[in-house]
């Protein structure tokens, strides 16, 4: 009995810690700021070499996006709860950006769904979400889609009828491809962005 | 006493429990699947969580190593792929513990030559297994294969996970081969070192994950349906801990990997 109740104990504890660290961990690191200041491109997600769909049917390299301020988010278009919601979250962001930046932020939405989300769901989705074109939705192999979502520090599972369970996250790129702010959840303030995109 | 086996907090993940149990008995592969792997039969296990209402998962069969990549199979993946070397590895894929424990870029301690390699981050394991022409075993993969009992030790391998986190950790991992084998012929599942999946970071936990009512809806989409089958199991309950609780970044001390394949 005793010992269960430290295996209680334990496994709260454990998740204690994992809550207070949590959302420091997803807070941009500082570190990885400066030491990519001296190694331009050490620190880029343009070092990926996957290739992506996008919902006009051309195959691109996200390399693609440089000199551009990439905000990207991984949705899938079945989806009917979040996914929706991320998108009216980058809208906000889209509609407070700042006249001098306007042409230079992409936002980009990254399939989940390796096996159904092709080029005519992509188009479809862009569609019924209004999106403009600056918007990219793009479609994956599903070692890449894993490898990003890695990198965009998303948590994400295939469920049994084919859809997913993920994170609701939002990151933002420099122009050179590097990540420089976070954030998870929905309906957040569009202002921390803002603010950063401004410095860019 | 037993040794919490899991705290982290930013970058650090600190874990105690490494053990060496009897010597496993070294099953030779047959010639139809690729050398050092075994070939695992399709069949079903119970995850520990999963969606409710599923009773078991089908995991097709696949080709698993029979062991973790050692440190010197490692470097030799280094010396073909300098770019993973410790000093200029890009830190996009990797912390700043990356192979700490070596002793320079291309040199490694003899006595670490046959321990399998930790420190590793999950981006260091894919591309190695990618450059064997490999992929990392999913979850539901390692933990299939995780769940056959040892063929040549006669506790159950419960039994064995929760002797092995109840010890405190050697100085020096022992050399691959030193735990036990289980009935798929792989070795040192358990009781050596944590491994590495390649969607680990489908684990979702938000809070204490054993009522999955308490996983936050804004955080996670749908996830109501995620929740644990089997609330009894601590050791699986640590071991989708543990995974929760990683970035693919991340190097920790006890934590390598083996690679997977199709089978075609």
């Amino acid at each position: 009995m005793n010992k269960i109740i430290r295996l209680i104990i334990i496994v709260v504890t454990l998740f204690t810690v994992h809550l207070s660290c949590g959302p420091a961990a997803n807070e941009q690191d500082p570190k990885s700021v400066k030491s990519s200041a001296s190694e331009p491109d050490a620190e880029s997600l343009y070092q990926t070499t996957g290739n992506w769909d996008d919902q006009y049917g051309d195959t691109i390299k996200l390399a693609k996006l440089a000199g551009k301020i990439p905000i990207l988010a991984m949705v899938f278009t079945r989806c009917t709860f979040a996914c929706p919601r991320i998108v009216a979250d980058m809208k906000a962001i889209e509609t407070k950006l700042p006249a001098g930046k306007k042409d230079h932020v992409i936002f980009v939405l990254i399939s989940f769904d390796s096996d159904r989300d092709h080029t005519e769901y992509l188009k479809g989705f862009a569609e019924k979400m209004k999106l403009g074109d600056n918007w990219l939705v793009l479609h994956g192999g599903d070692q890449d889609v894993r490898e990003l979502s890695m990198l965009l520090n998303v948590k994400y599972k295939k469920t049994l009828n084919g859809d997913f369970t993920h994170s609701s996250g939002i990151s933002l790129l420099d122009t050179k491809g590097r990540l420089i702010r976070q954030r998870e959840g929905l309906a957040k303030d569009p202002e921390d962005f803002v603010k950063a995109i401004k410095l860019l | 006493m037993v040794n919490n086996p899991v705290r982290y907090c930013g970058s650090f993940l600190i874990l105690i429990s490494i053990a060496s149990f009897a010597m496993g008995s070294g099953y030779g592969d047959t010639k139809t699947v690729p050398k050092g792997m075994v070939k695992i039969p399709a069949g079903t296990y119970l995850p520990f969580f999963t969606v409710a209402g599923v009773k078991a998962i089908k995991v097709a069969s696949f080709y698993l190593d029979k062991y973790a990549v050692t440190n010197a199979e490692f470097l030799v993946f280094i010396k073909a792929n300098p770019k993973w070397k410790r000093s200029s590895v890009s830190r996009l894929f990797t912390d700043t513990g990356y192979l700490i424990h070596w002793k320079g870029d291309y040199v490694i301690a003899d006595e670490i030559k046959s321990s399998p390699v930790t420190n590793v981050s999950w981006f260091a394991a894919n591309a190695y297994s990618k450059w064997k022409g490999k992929r990392l075993p999913t979850i539901n993969e390692w933990e299939y294969a995780g769940n056959s009992p040892a063929a040549d030790d006669k506790r159950p391998v419960e039994k064995i996970i929760l002797d092995w986190y109840s010890r405190p950790n050697p100085a020096i991992l022992p050399a691959i081969g030193s735990t036990f084998t289980n009935k798929f012929h792989v070795t040192d599942l358990h009781g050596l070192i944590w491994e590495w999946v390649s969607d680990f970071n489908s684990v979702m936990m938000s809070g204490d994950s054993r009522s999955s009512s308490s996983i936050n809806k804004d955080l996670f989409c749908a996830s109501g349906a995620a929740g644990a089958v089997d609330k009894e199991n601590y050791a699986a309950f640590m071991r989708f801990a543990f995974r929760g609780s990683l970035k693919a970044k991340y190097s920790v001390k006890n934590l390598g990997f083996r690679c997977a394949s199709d089978v075609k």
